[in-house]
């Protein structure tokens, strides 16, 4: 007869939360993400912006990780947030860039037109915004997403 | 600006304060922290009033830029900024939080001294 094992008494943890949170956070995400785009839309126009709406989206997601827990998270892939925080970089970049090759200044407003008070009295500004809050969002998601990592394990994987 | 505001402002901020500082539980200073956030916010709006002014979104048939009195709009970005931080801040707080709760199996402050297992 084999001796008997010795087991460990393994403390069991649940990584989700009740049905209740997840149920409410699934509902209510949607209507978050919508908000953030709203937010960075009419960053000219009401309080608000491109990096304002992108911690917004990111407020979104982490409330996804509360009511999941870390094993969704591992969706997200490093490298692809980092690459979208170099082409949100490399963006802004370009739109000034070509205010400079259009002969006026670098950032100059090139998209003229529009009712004032509408949505493109902004000029450079709309778009501006959109690349900020990509930038912002996925910068943002990036660097929780090493915190989260770190909170799991000790040490962050190289 | 108006004064009453930001004596509140002041006052709430101390009573967050002091909800940090004589708490034990963990979930409950965060909480007090947010009474703080709340307070800076209330201050940052109030310090961009102006007297018979309206709120600074221009539309046309009403109100026309250049002639009507608005309130100052780069405080009220600076509070959503401030609301939107706060808001990310919060979520990670109650994430360690929670790592902290499964590993020490207990939210009393003054249990969770020890660096090391």
């Amino acid at each position: 007869m084999q001796p008997r094992r010795i087991q460990k008494r393994q403390i069991e943890t649940r990584v989700e939360m009740t049905v209740m949170v997840r149920m409410i956070i699934r509902s209510l995400i949607p209507i978050i993400l919508v908000f953030g785009a709203y937010i960075i839309t009419y960053g000219h126009l009401t309080p608000g912006g491109g990096f304002q709406g992108g911690m917004i989206i990111v407020g979104a997601v982490m409330s996804f990780y509360l009511a999941y827990g870390y094993n969704i998270m591992r969706r997200f892939e490093e490298d692809d947030l980092d690459l979208s925080e170099h082409i949100g970089a490399l963006s802004y970049l370009l739109i000034g860039l070509i205010g400079l090759f259009a002969g006026v200044s670098f950032l100059s407003n090139i998209l003229r037109g529009g009712a004032p008070g509408g949505l493109l009295s902004g000029g450079i500004i709309l778009v501006l915004n959109f690349v900020v809050g990509f930038k912002v969002a996925t910068g943002t998601l990036l660097v929780l997403l090493i915190l989260l990592e770190v909170l799991q394990k000790g040490t962050p994987k190289q | 600006m108006i004064r009453i505001n930001l004596i509140g402002a002041i006052l709430l901020f101390l009573l967050g304060l002091y909800g940090v500082m004589t708490n034990r539980n963990l979930v409950r200073m965060l909480l007090n922290l947010g009474v703080m956030e709340s307070a800076t916010y209330l201050f940052l709006i109030a310090l961009g009033y102006r007297s018979n002014s309206t709120a600074p979104i221009f539309y046309e048939p009403t109100l026309v830029p250049g002639q009507t009195l608005v309130v100052d709009p780069i405080t009220q970005a600076l509070a959503l900024t401030s609301i939107v931080i706060g808001v990310v801040t919060l979520a990670m707080a109650l994430s360690i939080i929670v790592q902290i709760a499964r590993h020490y199996r207990t939210l009393d402050v003054r249990h969770v001294r020890d660096l090391r297992d």
